[in-house]
């Protein structure tokens, strides 16, 4: 009994302490010689600064440090420098091939994860009947607790009963092909993957658009019907530049997805012919191997990628993201 | 496209029936994709239903025969599944509400406000997704060791006041962001201070990602596995989630298949009702009381 | 006005903080780190950093991976023991997920749980690492069953043992045996196998026992590979080629962990072996293995042999199923491989003393439960019997195979050895249908830079 109320009471408290924190940093930079305005904006963003702190970067921190160290996580850990970032990069057997189909996978999943919801999405914002139950199937797939998912693939993949090959098997016999050993053979590892990233279009990735296009304005539409645009016009003209601020989130969020894949990796278990997923290999050198300074270093150089691709996709964003709010400026 | 429709009544008949040939376009797109959405679940339920010796059988069947219905109690019955639900309850109770408070605020704060650094602190914020967690997941443990909070509920529910998501911050900033400006002006004329001018005008205007960011949170609380493994160590305490990989086996133990496929679908069963009846509200469309009507 | 209010609400607020802040410094120092703070009633009353006065019983938590059915198993045996002791009281913290993952983010902080289930991999690793606590003084001062170590089968006992100081006790050995579907066997008109088995034999056999629809033999004129609907054997990388290699006279890493000697004459033809028994017609192929299931297929009768632990429960719930040993190599030379499971004591437990008393205990109790107990005095077949009444028919074989069942020669970095043995040489094999001779060269060298680490 006491864990429950213990963690109710603390919950109750955390709040407050917040609160009060907030007003203390808003005299404190209002003390500063900020205006009202910035100091405010500081004060209502606090609560994650805070946390950020604590719970984030002391652990990132760590993290960065171990990546230079070996270390076993129960004994000690001793500085090596760039030894071990060194040795991935040229001694390593499974590091290139795994940054290769870490890379292939995002660049090749995300745009059509982003795309695809866009359209189920655009699908969905229709008002024709049992709308509503057709929503909530095409939500279930994001419902499903990891392990059956990873499971539900498994049996997807089947070369004999599988709804897969299923499909498929009317190109594998015009092209007079055996059907593909999906995990097996590691050339269709990848393919294999990217059709599970499909999955993925439905579920959040929908929803989100779905929100994001009810609060496209009808007076915009009404507008260029007027103007005699077709529906393809009023989707590249109206729809697009309105959702673009949503559209930007699911690629940014698609791609860091898709960069740190795990959970179906591990599960389903493909031959290792085609390379691991980075994040597979930071799990394994660290818990497996109990190497958390190579593991750590593994996921360095996977957050540098990630950011840097981050920082071109918003560096671009000027270009195509439209913001209502930022018009004026 | 729901506004589309709006202009039926006023054009041509040729043009009505196009109309109807693409309404029935959608409507045979929208029931081939269900379809394939539900196969994978339908298999589930399948294998939920079936008896131990009928899982493998060869050929596989579709239909079990008969369907064991009383597997879904077996299985809640086979580990104290009452108490977990209460468990995950009390953490996805606590945990949406502390995430949906701090997050929409510090959205706000990062859409709304210029302050000296703001963009470089949003960028970081975007950077904490990006580290695989296994990395940070031990000094994590050590930082909640420190405060003497392992083995309680407080690593799960006591973060979310910090607006811990880092995607619920992004989603919301980007839908504040789509707002126009002249709603906050209009506000400022009308005298209005800030929590004002949150609460009244802002908040309203993004129900729909409100509503989204509530659903996910709460999938994401009631989904969330490893969490609560790492840190919950009384068995008293486990989450339905760790209890359905109870059946998963063990070392010489086969999965209880059934069991684990009858109980995936009864914890997800919540979340998809819960969409069900919170996604009316996107449907049903929002009376704005801004300049976006 | 609405100053007015906030700066009330403030104010309250700072008093609830207060109030709730001594309230609550209380509680989490009693439901805290220290390793009696479980949460039944026994240590709650706030009695922490384990003062075990003479009255009250310590908490001993114990980490494994049981699933259901073993976790309920386990649950009754704790409840004996617990009834039993006066100086400890075990509780149970059992889950199959991650639990790897989950046992060394646990131990890495000071909270951990005191005795945990281990693998004879991680016990090795662990042991390296200095995370379980040295037993070897306090096993030599017990006089207890479980205690006498001379009792324990040599091969179980290694991976818990480094630089002659023991970590641990193992409380299973299961040697991998050869399933057999004796109808099978029967339709076949062969005999079963005997201890006289040799590689020869057992080929000889899986090739009358793979049938195609027709009724052909791999072999007969007419055989079809593709229209097969009973296969002699199954394998997909298990059962490990190791074992092969031993049978056939050779190593995978020697004694003194100074090499790997894959590329000795005995190893590659070793290898050669199980690459020839991938390719051939008497093993499904591995596309088909992953569609039906590997024990599954043996479970529905398509598959006439296969090789399981002595613990698989392949003999006790399909019909007509026995246990033999293994075939020996050609050469005569009998091994298999052996699966130790063990249990430890967490180095930075509060609670040695009794942490160790429910050691014996428990390991002596799970030594009635599971098969095979690792221990030469419990090894006599009709008090096995009697306890394991539905592998009974197997249980002749499984004690004999006790004799010739050895672990890896586990050493600290051999995830890594392993990976790359996967990785670089049997992935390949297995899935790739790739030459063992042309891979051994490049990876007898990748493997023995991972033994000089």
């Amino acid at each position: 009994m006491e864990h429950y109320l213990g963690a109710l009471i603390r919950w109750l408290l955390a709040p407050a302490v917040l609160f009060i924190a907030a007003i203390g940093l808003y005299w404190l930079f209002r003390a500063f010689g900020w205006s009202k305005r910035q100091a405010m904006g500081l004060a209502i963003v606090s609560p994650w600064m805070i946390g950020f702190v604590v719970f984030t970067a002391y652990p990132l921190l760590q993290s960065l440090y171990l990546s230079f160290t070996e270390s076993n996580i129960f004994g000690g850990s001793k500085w090596v420098g760039l030894k071990n970032f060194n040795r991935l990069f040229t001694a390593d057997i499974e590091f290139w091939s795994s940054v290769r189909i870490t890379l292939l996978y995002a660049l090749l999943s995300t745009p059509i994860g982003v795309i695809g919801a866009l359209l189920i999405a655009m699908l969905l914002n229709n008002q024709i009947r049992g709308i509503g139950t057709f929503r909530t199937i095409y939500f279930l797939p994001a419902v499903l607790p990891e392990v059956a998912v990873a499971l539900l693939w498994r049996w997807m993949f089947n070369s004999e009963s599988g709804i897969i090959n299923f499909v498929l098997s009317p190109f594998f016999r015009l092209t007079g092909s055996d059907v593909p050993d999906w995990f097996g053979d590691p050339d269709y590892v990848l393919p294999a993957f990217i059709i599970m990233s499909v999955w993925g279009i439905f579920g959040t990735n929908t929803v989100v658009f779905l929100a994001g296009l009810q609060g496209v304005p009808r007076s915009l539409y009404e507008a260029a019907e007027i103007d005699g645009a077709t529906a393809f016009r009023k989707f590249l003209h109206v729809t697009v530049p309105q959702i673009s601020p949503v559209i930007l989130l699911q690629v940014i969020m698609g791609m860091i997805g898709a960069l740190q894949v795990f959970t179906i990796a591990m599960f389903v278990r493909p031959t290792s012919g085609a390379g691991k997923f980075m994040n597979q290999l930071v799990y394994e050198r660290g818990f497996a191997q109990l190497k958390m300074g190579e593991a750590s270093a593994v996921a360095w150089v996977l957050f540098v990628i990630i950011l840097l691709l981050t920082l071109l996709i918003l560096r671009s964003s000027p270009l195509w993201v439209h913001y209502e709010s930022e018009v004026k400026r | 496209m729901v506004n589309s429709f709006t202009g039926i009544a006023r054009r041509a008949p040729s043009v009505r029936v196009t109309r109807a040939v693409s309404r029935f376009v959608i409507y045979v797109v929208v029931i081939l994709l269900a379809v394939v959405v539900l196969v994978p679940f339908f298999w589930m339920l399948s294998t939920a239903l079936k008896s131990e010796g009928d899982i493998f059988a060869w050929p596989p069947q579709w239909i079990p025969d008969p369907p064991q219905w009383h597997n879904f109690i077996d299985a809640w019955n086979a580990m104290p599944f009452n108490l977990y639900l209460g468990n995950t309850l009390f953490i996805v109770v606590l945990g949406i509400f502390g995430e949906l408070t701090s997050a929409t605020i510090v959205a706000y704060g990062f859409a709304r406000f210029h302050f000296p650094g703001r963009d470089l602190i949003f960028l970081v914020l975007l950077a904490t997704m990006m580290l695989p967690f296994h990395v940070t997941l031990i000094p994590t443990y050590l930082l909640w060791q420190a405060f003497g909070l392992t083995g309680e509920f407080d690593p799960l529910v006591l973060r979310t006041w910090t607006a811990w998501g880092p995607f619920y911050i992004f989603l919301l900033r980007q839908f504040f962001l789509t707002l126009p400006r002249e709603l906050d002006d209009a506000a400022e004329i009308d005298g209005a201070n800030t929590f004002q001018t949150f609460f009244h005008v802002m908040l309203p205007q993004i129900r729909p990602a409100l509503l989204a960011v509530a659903i996910f949170a709460f999938r994401g609380y009631w989904n969330d596995f490893l969490g609560p493994l790492i840190y919950l160590r009384d068995m008293n305490l486990y989450t339905m989630n760790i209890g359905v990989y109870f059946f998963m086996g063990g070392v010489n133990e086969a999965p209880r298949w059934n069991y684990l496929m009858a109980m995936s679908a009864l914890v997800a069963l919540p979340v998809i009702v819960l969409f069900f009846f919170a996604q009316r509200y996107f449907i049903e469309g929002i009376t704005f009381t801004g300049i976006k009507e | 006005m609405r100053r007015k209010s906030l700066l009330t609400l403030v104010l309250v607020m700072l008093a609830s903080v207060f109030l709730a802040a001594c309230g609550d410094k209380g509680s989490s120092d009693g439901g805290g780190s220290s390793s009696s703070g479980g949460s039944d009633g026994t240590s709650a009353s706030g009695n922490s950093s384990g003062s075990s006065s003479s009255k009250s019983k310590v908490t001993i938590r114990l980490a494994t991976w049981a699933g259901e059915n073993e976790a309920k198993e386990l649950q009754q045996i704790l409840d004996d023991l617990n009834a039993k002791s006066d100086i400890y009281e075990i509780v149970q913290d059992s889950n199959p997920a991650e639990y790897d993952t989950r046992l060394i983010t646990q131990l890495s902080g000071n909270s951990g749980p005191d005795l945990f289930w281990v693998s004879a991999q991680r016990a090795a690793q662990f042991a390296a690492e200095g995370i379980m606590l040295d037993i070897t003084d306090q096993l030599n001062a017990s006089s207890h069953v479980a205690a006498d170590v001379e009792d324990y089968y040599e091969g179980s006992l290694m991976p818990f043992t480094r630089d002659g100081r023991i970590y641990g006790l193992p409380w299973l050995q299961q040697p991998v045996m050869l399933y057999v579907n004796k109808s099978l066997f029967d339709e076949a008109g062969l005999d079963y196998p005997d201890s006289s088995w040799t590689w020869d034999d057992f080929i000889e056999a899986a090739n009358r026992l793979t049938i195609d629809e027709n009724g052909n033999h791999p072999g007969d004129p007419g055989f079809n590979p593709d229209a097969v609907k009973q296969w002699g054997f199954t394998l997909n990388g298990w059962p490990p080629s190791q074992m092969f290699i031993w049978q056939n006279g050779g190593e995978v890493i020697l004694e003194d962990f100074s090499e790997s000697p894959i590329d000795r004459p005995e190893a590659v033809e070793a290898l050669r072996f199980y690459s020839e028994l991938i390719n051939s017609p008497v093993t499904p192929s591995q596309q088909l293995i992953r569609d039906r299931g590997f024990d599954q297929m043996f479970r529905n009768k398509q598959v006439a042999m296969f090789m399981g632990g002595a613990a698989d429960d392949l003999d006790s719930t399909v019909e007509h199923v026995q246990a033999f040993m293994v075939p020996a190599g050609n050469g005569g030379v009998k091994a298999t491989f052996a699966d130790v499971l063990g249990m430890a004591i967490n180095k930075k437990t509060k609670e040695p003393e009794a942490a160790f008393s429910a050691l014996l205990d428990l390991t002596d109790a799970i030594h009635h439960w599971k098969i095979m107990p690792p221990r030469k005095s419990l090894s006599d077949l009709a008090s096995l019997q009697e306890l394991h009444p539905k592998k009974a028919h197997s249980l002749e074989a499984i004690i004999a195979s006790m004799e010739f069942a050895k672990p890896y020669r586990y050493f600290d970095n051999y995830p890594e050895w392993d990976n790359v043995y996967w990785t670089q040489l049997m992935d390949p094999i297995v899935n790739g249908g790739a030459n063992p001779e042309e891979l051994i060269p490049n990876v007898k060298r990748l493997l023995d830079e991972t033994l000089k680490k």
